[in-house]
């Protein structure tokens, strides 16, 4: 009886399973289409304008979709616009011609008159922009023509930059800007043309990344130096961990200072976050129940010649009487300048001989100083 | 014969798959080793019949041609049918008292929508499926003397039919396909007189894939299976 219970189970749960959604990828060829409306953003354009058409298809009154690229577009005269394969109509002489989209035998069709209006002058869009240095800036063309009327001719007009150097624009209007600095740009379209100025000024922040992500199993009393790092809009990476507000998601189990340097005093997790404006990045910190009581510096008399290094390390007891490298995390302090001791990453304990004497050197974790020592520069 | 688009979709369930054609020849296995022990104790064997009826929920149908996939979603229908069959006595001790019966079924959905890369459109037309079903309970009887649990398995054939399904106006699919089916169900019968007994149950039913032409002449491999809640009335003599 148990197994055939089993069994029932299982065929019916493992079955069930197979007929779990799919996501469809067959478009509804069963329901025809049954109409094709040609749209345009202007009903009539200037001579030697262009024009980009849509078509759009309904089938059978159930769904609608974009088949400009699936029409075959046509010109009832071609003396007054040509049309090309993907719906770009260019006006060749004042006059209205027929545009029409064929598929599947159903015919969408549009009026097109070609006006003889002269291209009075050109509104370029945005005027005197200010664009940082790896980004980049759409710009639009509207003309105004003899008879009052405006066309949209961004894609259109010759668009330039003076110098090339500080930015680049392709046909589309797009600019892309290089170098700091201040670059013309230009529109020009039959005989016209328009000019504005962009000023490409340094690369803007576009994100910030706390390092380290995760800082897990810290003791109490025991240093976190965490680094902010800012990524910048010309892809730059820059140094931002003392320009950087930072903070701590609570306060009662860590504190963070202004340079990033955070330090737990009760268990538990907490995130430190690292913010400039409105842009942040966050890291995770986790505080153990163990405490740091003590910081002791290895070696207890340490030396170093004039001119070179030695390396210090600071070991940290907890309550629990472990001993672990906390030489990264503490604050060296020297009384002197006979020699100085790195807090710098990744040089941090270094300590280099500056002139011939003594020096007293302390690290402090949290509120946990050690005893002195004093370094001997030979 | 199937479409490489057909057999794309059977490749994303093919595990699957594999494992109906297991469960099958588990379940065929099953049936005739108890037909054979049937028929060995046939002087235990006490007939019965029943009528049943419930409702059917059917899972959305994945169709699969050489354009893509597509599914389809059902209204809840009904499930009626009848059985014949016969109580196995004291045949199987290790079992527990059991049935084997031998049901004929048919069931009914009508298209609700169709769901397509280009959205979802509504749909209509119907789903009846007509099948022949060799099942084989295993009865729990120590449990209660007022009611009876019981689990099952059946496996047979199944003629599935697409009548005059639509999208909109267009036809979709009109055609139907004769296949393998198999089943698993299972619930509680509780005795109302001497001879009279009532079944309410649940059982899930499905076939291996029928496969249909659909209004552009294109093979369509479609999955298709449901769940039936149901109550039946048993008669034995």
């Amino acid at each position: 009886m148990r197994w055939l219970i089993a069994l029932f189970l299982v065929i019916s749960f493992t079955l069930s399973g197979c007929g779990a959604e799919t996501t469809a990828t067959k478009e509804n060829d069963f329901s025809p289409l049954s109409d094709i409306i040609i749209t345009s953003e202007n009903p009539f354009i200037a001579n030697k304008t262009s024009n980009q058409f849509t078509a759009t298809g309904n089938f059978s009154g159930l769904f609608t979709a974009d088949i400009s690229d699936q029409v075959i577009w046509s010109s009832s005269d071609e003396g007054i616009v040509t049309i090309d394969s993907a719906g770009l109509a260019s006006a060749v002489a004042p006059g209205t011609a027929q545009i029409s989209a064929l598929m599947d035998g159903v015919v969408g069709i549009f009026y097109l008159t070609v006006t003889d209006a002269k291209l009075s002058r050109i509104e370029m869009l945005p005027i005197l922009p200010t664009v940082s240095k790896g980004l980049t800036q759409q710009f639009s063309a509207v003309g105004i023509f003899s008879d009052a009327s405006t066309q949209v001719l961004t894609d259109t007009v010759t668009w330039t930059s003076l110098d090339v150097d500080v930015a680049t624009i392709d046909q589309t209007g797009l600019a892309a800007a290089l170098e700091e600095g201040v670059s013309n740009i230009t529109a020009a379209f039959d005989g016209v043309t328009e000019t504005t100025t962009m000023t490409v000024v340094d690369a803007a922040l576009i994100s910030i990344e706390v390092s380290p992500a995760a800082a897990v199993d810290i003791p109490q009393r025991v240093n976190v130096k965490f680094l902010a790092t800012g990524i910048y809009s010309d892809n730059s990476l820059r140094p931002i961990t003392t320009q950087v507000t930072w903070s701590s998601s609570n306060p009662a189990v860590a504190t963070v200072d202004p340079l990033g340097i955070a330090v737990g005093t009760a268990a538990g997790d907490v995130l430190i976050t690292a913010s400039m404006g409105p842009i942040s990045d966050t890291a995770t910190m986790s505080i153990t129940a163990d405490k740091l009581v003590e910081i002791r510096i290895v070696p207890a008399t340490p030396s170093v010649a004039q001119g070179a290094t030695t390396a210090l390390t600071a070991v940290g007891i907890l309550d629990n009487l472990a001993e672990f490298d906390i030489t990264k995390g503490v604050i060296w302090e020297t009384d002197n300048n006979n020699s100085t001791v790195s807090n710098s990453a990744p040089t941090e304990g270094i300590a280099t001989g500056i002139t011939p004497g003594t020096t007293v050197v302390k690290a402090t974790s949290g509120n946990i100083t050690s005893e002195p020592v004093t370094l001997t520069v030979n | 014969m199937r479409s490489a688009a057909a057999g794309s979709l059977a490749g994303e369930c093919s595990r699957e798959d594999l494992l109906k054609q297991l469960y099958i020849r588990l379940i065929c296995c099953i049936c005739l080793l108890l037909c054979t022990a049937t028929m060995a104790s046939a002087q235990h064997a006490q007939p019965y019949v029943s009528l049943i009826g419930g409702i059917q929920l059917t899972d959305e149908m994945t169709l699969s041609d050489q354009t893509g996939d597509y599914s389809l979603d059902f209204e809840d229908g009904f499930f009626t049918g009848g059985t014949f069959g016969f109580y196995l006595g004291d045949a199987f001790p290790q079992l527990g008292k059991g049935r084997i019966e031998l049901e004929v079924g048919f069931r009914y959905n009508e298209l609700k929508e169709a769901h397509f890369a280009t959205g979802t459109d509504p749909a209509y037309g119907e789903l009846t499926t007509i099948s022949v079903m060799l099942n084989t309970l295993a009865e729990y009887r120590t449990y209660s003397p007022y009611y009876i649990p019981y689990v099952g398995v059946g496996v047979g054939l199944a003629h599935v039919a697409m009548i005059d399904t639509r999208v909109g106006l267009s036809p979709m699919i009109d055609d139907e396909s004769l296949q393998i089916a198999y089943q698993a169900l299972a619930g509680v019968s509780v005795p109302l007189r001497e001879k009279l007994s009532l079944d309410c149950g649940y059982r899930f039913f499905s076939t291996f894939d029928p496969e249909f032409t659909d209004s552009q002449n294109r093979k369509v491999d479609a999955e298709y299976a449901n769940h039936t809640f149901e109550l039946a009335l048993r008669l034995s003599f």
